[in-house]
């Protein structure tokens, strides 16, 4: 296999485990911590879903109680290694998706609380995009790394 | 290298757990959450007190019940920031960016089973949902939310105060 830019150098390939594993833990943190709040008051999470006016037949309830618990197991599965490829693929996916809310409420002047889990009273704008834009290249270096260190390797 | 297949799998099985996992924990919640959320009902005329003291509710209104109950000297409470306030707001209404000194306020005017009616800037807003939700877990029962909001308010040239 011919290689590219990116497994080329031996002193540079060798670092890349490491950052393959520093942004796991990051990435994992990060939905772990945000999940922990929804999951203990999911009411209130569902309000911050309304407030985007976007999720149609009620369903704001539905996604406020199965969401929180999908952030834990990424960020779990992260973490400890396990089903690297799968989770990181799922948290791109909902990086996409959070990005596409956020900036539908601020193009409709939605002054709305982005309800993400992190921190309390953050804003829906163009930091929250960002962001959620350096997480997404994140995932993207994660699913690229293939000698990996601390995971599972029955699970990958 | 792991296989289309597989992965595919993993997803779909990870998404499957949490789904599982999260709604047996809802369930055995000591409130739990309904899965399809029930919208707030508008209603266009005042109901009897007897209808309004049965249970804790919280009650969207529209612009002309909103007038009625101003006319009715009830208590409107703005749920925007102070600095949103100030530029202008319904005649007489309460805002405080601090829910503490807002509660504070509220008890010692009304009682408890007293109607207030909440609102913020427009149908868009959310906070006057949000504060109308702590404000019933706080314990107070008769809230009516007015979601045209300010913006309505403005449009249909009722009374403003700065």
């Amino acid at each position: 296999m011919a290689e590219c830019w990116f497994t080329r150098g031996k002193i540079v390939g060798k670092i890349y485990p490491y950052l393959e594993l520093f942004c796991r833990i990051i990435i994992g943190g990060v939905f772990l911590w945000a999940s922990v709040d929804k999951i203990i008051d999911p009411s209130k999470f569902s309000r911050e879903i309304s407030n985007y006016h976007i999720i149609p037949f009620g369903l704001e309830n539905l996604i406020a109680i199965a969401l929180p618990w999908l952030e834990l197991m990424i960020g779990i599965g992260l973490i400890l290694g396990f089903y690297i490829n799968a989770n990181t693929i799922i948290a791109g996916f909902l990086l996409v998706i959070f990005n596409v809310l956020v900036f539908q409420a601020m193009m409709r002047g939605f002054n709305i609380e982005c309800g993400c889990g992190l921190k309390e009273g953050q804003m829906v704008g163009y930091g929250k995009l960002f962001e959620n834009f350096i997480l997404l290249l994140g995932c993207l270096f994660i699913l690229k790394v293939k000698d990996r260190i601390l995971y599972f390797k029955k699970n990958q | 290298m792991i296989n289309n297949k597989k992965l595919l799998n993993q997803i779909f099985s990870i998404i499957f757990i949490s789904v599982l996992v999260s709604v047996a924990y809802n369930q055995f919640r000591s409130e739990p959450l309904s899965l399809v959320k029930k919208k707030i009902q508008i209603l266009t005329e005042v109901p009897s007190l007897d209808a309004m003291l049965l249970e804790p509710t919280i009650t969207g209104i529209d612009i002309n019940l909103a007038q009625t109950l101003f006319e009715n000297n009830v208590i409107f409470i703005d749920a925007r920031s102070e600095e949103y306030f100030n530029e202008g707001h319904i005649p007489n209404a309460i805002c405080k960016d601090d829910f503490v000194s807002l509660v504070v306020q509220l008890e010692n005017i009304l009682g408890m089973d007293d109607p207030f009616v909440v609102y913020c800037s427009d149908d868009d807003c959310g906070s006057s949902e949000e504060l109308s939700y702590e404000l019933q877990s706080y314990g107070f029962n008769n809230i009516y939310l007015f979601k045209g909001g300010w913006k309505e308010w403005q449009n249909a040239g009722l009374p403003e105060e700065k």
